[in-house]
């Protein structure tokens, strides 16, 4: 999740939220955090434990090392209770209470649970602003930013999902390409498969998943791979992880055409497969 | 300050606390508006950056008084 909040955008939009999380941790430890550097002299101090006595009396005086305690300055600003603990508690209430006719019917969206943290955070913030001390609920209010992005994105991003299907060697493509979404490249239907040998079939995609169907009665020579974190099953051979590469052979028999199938893909998942004919 | 305002709870203004309140506020607002349907996901461009200004502007009014060397 922070990989893509700081390498990515959301919605297109090339909106720094990666920084903007950065920039709020930063904002929070400076104000929750005292400066040391400033407003809290020392609360001891010895008064010139090493001045040298005058001349004339330096056998009959000692100056004794003297503590003078000095009262410790107090922040204004850190006066009043500690809401933490009690905005902790009324987000539990709210969230439960959301839960509850979440349950009883009410159509409440799953992004509405940390969005109702996020502006719990802001009024408990508000409030902390003038009364009260609101230390560690800007950290909380951060983690339900990032969560409410998360759930927002999942609710409304509906993948473009484009289907192509075949059904004779004429038709055939020699490249099919879709940048996000879920690429379906169905080459049962074509009835002329023998018209197929020596070709090779280039399937990209940049996230989301590539499923490739081949027709049976067909050598299929695969090489599929993936850049960033996903997985690959090409005929019944699994790999995943991150940079995974699958070349592999699926041998109908030693009279039937060969097709070579690339597919690449930089998140996500490949399928290969074999269908009806 | 005086002694009331100090057992009341009250202080001079967080500016962090309501920088962040302000932001977070109105982040949460964009989310209504977005689930609601009065604004779609192409609205986001322009108005992701909305709380940010708000909250920068929020806290430089509530600043301004210390700039002018009244320790409120």
């Amino acid at each position: 999740m922070l990989v893509i909040l700081l390498g990515h955008t959301w919605w297109g939009s090339g909106y720094p939220w990666g920084l903007l999380i950065v920039a709020g941790i930063v904002a929070l430890i400076a104000t929750t955090f005292p400066r040391r550097d400033r407003g809290a002299p020392p609360a001891e101090s010895l008064t010139d434990p090493g001045a040298v006595p005058p001349a004339s009396q330096t056998q009959t005086y000692a100056v004794p090392p003297t503590y003078v305690e000095q009262p410790r300055p107090v922040n204004p600003r850190k006066k009043g209770p500690i809401l933490f603990w009690f905005a902790l508690a009324v987000m539990a209430v709210a969230l439960g209470v959301l839960g509850v006719v979440d349950l009883a019917g009410a159509s409440v969206a799953p992004s509405a649970y940390p969005a109702l943290v996020l502006a719990l955070s802001g009024v408990f913030l508000l409030l902390g602003a003038f009364w009260g001390r609101a230390g560690g609920i800007i950290l909380v209010g951060l983690l339900a930013a990032a969560a409410t992005v998360g759930a927002t994105i999942g609710d409304q991003w509906d993948p473009h999902r484009e289907v192509v299907r075949p059904v004779n060697s004429a038709v055939v493509q020699s490249s099919y390409h879709l940048d996000a979404g879920n690429l379906v490249v169905d080459l049962s239907q074509v009835t002329d498969p023998q018209a197929l040998d020596g070709r090779t079939v280039h399937v990209s995609g940049g996230v989301g998943h590539l499923d490739i169907t081949v027709p049976t009665g067909v050598n299929v020579v695969t090489h599929a791979s993936i850049s960033g974190p996903g997985g690959i099953n090409a005929f019944g051979q699994d790999s995943g992880g991150v940079d995974t590469t699958v070349d592999t052979v699926h041998r109908a028999g030693p009279q039937a055409p060969t097709l070579t199938i690339d597919a690449d893909l930089h998140i996500g998942a490949i399928d290969l497969a074999t269908g009806a004919n | 300050m005086n002694e009331q305002t100090t057992e009341s709870g009250r202080h001079p203004v967080n500016i962090g606390h309501l920088v962040m309140g302000v932001a977070f506020l109105g982040l949460a607002v964009i989310w209504a508006l977005i689930e609601s349907g009065a604004a779609s996901a192409s609205d986001l461009r322009w108005m992701l950056p909305v709380p940010w200004v708000a909250a920068g502007a929020v806290g430089l009014v509530a600043t301004a008084p210390r700039l002018r060397g009244s320790r409120d």
